[in-house]
């Protein structure tokens, strides 16, 4: 069978298993990718691992996609996850979608233990609840961080610039530059005696000090 | 609120043992390498319990190549796993080539190859090699640091830079090779395979070494697929699952070599897995170099690729599109496409989305680290704290890299 | 360090001050901790490592606790989540205490104008030596060594005259 037969082949076995479930299946760029129901988001990962032809039981990658202004506020938010299968060597990929104040979707914690931290990282960066995942809480950014970062409305430089976690506090003067340090003038009465060749030579310096 | 569970689940669990002593294995901890904070339970000198902390090097590489043209991103990618930074460049540039759908000339695919398996080979050294002072082996990582020091010279030459590379444009290589890269290229090996062996006869017939690393965390093949390991760990569970060869790009079809698998996947399969890539990696290179064939150094494809320098003051066509390159980028069609390659720790997957623009709408990297390094709180639990150390950098995961 | 030569009884003698004297002894002994984070800590490897071997230039003992430690290299990025921290081990070292920070990053955030990026670790406190380059080559962080050596033999301590 040939590589785009097995591709054609399996989006079908997707269509058949899960009906009107399955809101779209065509192979893009040499992936086959489905978008799905959000009810079936944990079922149909499952169903992918645990069939006895296909067996994706390679966990591959889940992240999120913001489409801001090009889709309704209701399913602004897309999780995405690759999935591999050894037994056939192909790709498939599964997107679904969410949105609205709070975003939701099924967690993958139990098909695919690898989901752990990376579903943490989808709800750092874009602010999309996993449901049932035992540690729901921020991966790369500090706990007492604002804001999720991969949202297309939240700017590169941050909403509070120069802001550090609690406890820091800020340095606001800068070590004074080198030459100055060295020649600080001192009160006469504290310089050391100079030496005899040094009486010889002009001072470096008009204040007095030592280059 | 689960620290509270976790403590009370370890007093049901060791009643005898209430006072567990709090250990900070990072983010700052003069044994590990990297920035990760592994806060571990110790009963004496066993792990009871490791939560793991990442996020120390959260350098924001998605947010920022969503504002920077395909080419920009190049940087980015550089500084990802900055142990064989050209490896990303490479992966990079086969995605947004994917994306735009060019074909490039046999050249710059055997020049890829070449750089890419010098990559392997350089990052390979610096896990082992360091793998092996955390051992107590020091002399290990001196004779390794010369070799990355002679190809340093050789990237020098090639691209004027010695870490941060930013190798190949988007149909191409960023300018033609210099006259003696095959040359230089074949001299290299010979000191890698002497390297090796002195290597081989320091390490692995070692007792002491053998003694610290064989069964010392240990992982099944099927746990490891279902955290989504990669790579050299991966392989050093038993799967046999190498890109290079299950999805060839960039005409690794051409080449003969092997693939090497573990039985256990321990630390000791995971350094000998990664002592015959680096074998395998000198056979694919002699191949390549030996073979290297004639013909441009990047695709005709006068849109994308920046025109040569004399062109642009000479030719009004070449000056235009210089300008249309430089002020507009690259706008690729509408459309999303995921590209992976067999990176020196594992699968590097670019997943890109565009919208037409000069810009990636989203740029997802997928890094091999990650997914490996989310077991380390199984692996390290009940494991010594020696043992603890030896596991982190036989992982060989690169903060830039993990948490991008 | 401004010797003389002098008559003396029985002989000649070397004089010269004592900051000088000082500050020459303290020169070659201090002892650097290496705080890699990223990237540029592969180049400082490659300083440590056979090649250039900055134990030449008496950084022989990289320490890797801020308390054995009287000068700290920030190698590499830092991050807010990573600047407490930082903060911590800076106030952990004993005085005098110098700070080279390496690279652009380090200095003044480099490339990642960022919401999640120090942008300089002057903001956590003073910095004596910036190394530009990103990251920067080996030999610059060694002429960084030596501008620092030149620092360190002319800063007078208290109570040393």
């Amino acid at each position: 069978m040939s590589n785009v037969e097995l591709k054609t082949k399996l989006l079908e076995d997707i269509k058949a298993q899960f009906g009107d479930k399955i809101l779209s299946a065509k192979i893009n760029y040499d992936m086959p990718q489905v978008e799905i129901d959000p009810e079936i988001h944990g079922e149909i990962h499952k169903w992918l691992k645990d069939h006895p032809e296909w067996q994706f039981n390679h966990f591959t990658d889940i992240t999120g996609v913001d489409y801001l202004g090009k889709r309704d506020d209701s399913e602004r938010f897309e999780v995405i996850v690759h999935l591999h299968s050894l037994s056939k060597n192909i790709r498939v990929r599964t997107k679904t979608r969410t949105g609205g104040e709070n975003p939701e979707v099924q967690s993958l914690i139990n098909v695919y233990i690898g989901s752990t931290w990376t579903e943490r990282e989808v709800y750092d960066m874009y602010g999309i609840k996993f449901t049932d995942h035992p540690r729901m809480t921020r991966l790369l950014n500090p706990d007492d961080f604002e804001g999720h970062p991969l949202r297309k409305d939240f700017p590169v430089k941050g909403l509070h610039r120069g802001s550090f976690p609690k406890g820091v506090v800020i340095n606001n003067k800068r070590r004074e530059p080198q030459v100055t340090r060295q020649t600080r003038p001192k009160p006469a009465d504290q310089m050391l005696p100079r030496t005899p060749v040094e009486q010889q030579r002009a001072p470096l310096r008009e204040d007095g000090g030592d280059a | 609120m689960l620290k509270h569970v976790i403590d009370q689940a370890i007093v049901e669990e060791y009643p005898g043992n209430k006072d567990l002593y709090d250990l900070n294995l990072g983010p700052a901890h003069p044994a590990t390498h990297g920035i990760f904070d592994n806060r571990c339970k110790l009963d004496g000198e066993r792990i009871i319990e490791v939560e793991g902390h990442i996020g120390y090097c959260h350098r924001s590489f998605e947010k920022l190549s969503e504002h920077y043209t395909y080419n920009q991103v190049i940087t980015i990618t550089d500084r990802m796993n900055y142990v064989s930074s050209m490896a990303n460049n490479i992966g990079w540039v086969l995605t947004a080539e994917k994306l735009l759908g060019i074909e490039v000339p046999k050249l710059v695919q055997y020049v890829r190859v070449i750089i890419f398996e010098i990559n392997r080979i350089i990052d390979h050294l610096v896990c082992n090699g360091i793998l092996g002072v955390d051992a107590g082996a020091y002399t290990g990582f001196l004779y390794f640091f010369e070799l990355r020091e002679d190809i340093y010279q050789m990237f020098d030459k090639m691209v004027g830079a010695r870490l941060t590379t930013n190798f190949g444009r988007v149909g191409g290589l960023d300018r033609p090779l210099y006259p003696d890269f095959q040359k230089d290229v074949l001299a290299w090996l010979e000191p890698v395979r002497k390297t090796m062996k002195e290597f081989h006869i320091l390490l692995t017939r070692n007792r002491i070494f053998i003694d610290r690393c064989k069964d010392v965390s240990a992982i099944s093949a099927e746990r490891a697929l279902e955290y989504g390991f990669s790579g050299p760990n991966l392989r050093a569970t038993g799967v046999k699952y190498d890109l290079r060869k299950d999805e060839p790009y960039s005409s690794y079809e051409d080449f003969d070599f092997d693939v090497p698998v573990g039985s256990t996947g321990d630390i000791y399969d995971r350094y000998m897995v990664r002592m015959i890539e680096m074998e395998q990696s000198v056979r694919i290179i002699e191949q390549a170099a030996k073979n290297l064939p004639d013909g441009p150094h990047h695709a005709d494809v006068p849109e994308i690729y920046l025109p040569e320098k004399k062109d642009v003051y000479s030719n009004m066509e070449a000056m235009i599109r210089h300008f249309k390159i430089i002020m507009h980028g690259i706008c690729p069609p509408e459309g999303e496409v995921y590209q992976a390659v067999e990176a020196p720790n594992g699968e590097l997957g670019f997943y890109c989305v565009s919208d037409g623009g000069p810009n990636p709408y989203r740029l997802h990297f997928r890094s091999p680290c990650l997914y490996f390094y989310q077991s380390v709180e199984e692996l390290l639990k009940d494991g010594l704290i020696a043992d603890a150390i030896l596991t982190l950098s036989s992982l060989n995961a690169i903060a830039g890299e993990l948490e991008r | 360090m401004g010797l003389e030569k002098v008559e003396w009884p029985g002989g000649e003698a070397l004089i010269t001050k004592s900051s000088e004297f000082i500050g020459w002894a303290r020169k070659y002994s201090a002892w650097p901790m290496p705080y890699a984070t990223a990237c540029c800590g592969i180049e400082y490897m490659a300083t440590m490592a056979s090649h250039y071997d900055q134990g030449r230039f008496g950084w022989e003992r990289p320490s890797f606790s801020p308390r054995q430690a009287d000068l700290m290299i920030v190698i590499g990025t830092i991050c807010i989540k990573m600047a407490p921290v930082l903060k911590r081990i800076y106030e952990q070292m004993a005085d005098p205490r110098y700070v080279i920070a390496m690279g652009a990053c380090a200095s003044c955030g480099g490339m990642f104008d960022t919401y999640s990026v120090v942008q300089g670790v002057d903001t956590l406190f003073p910095v004596d030596i910036y190394v530009p380059g990103c990251p920067p080559r080996p030999e610059t962080l060694i002429l960084a060594y030596t501008k620092l050596q030149e620092q360190i033999q002319h800063t007078r301590l208290e109570g040393l005259g």
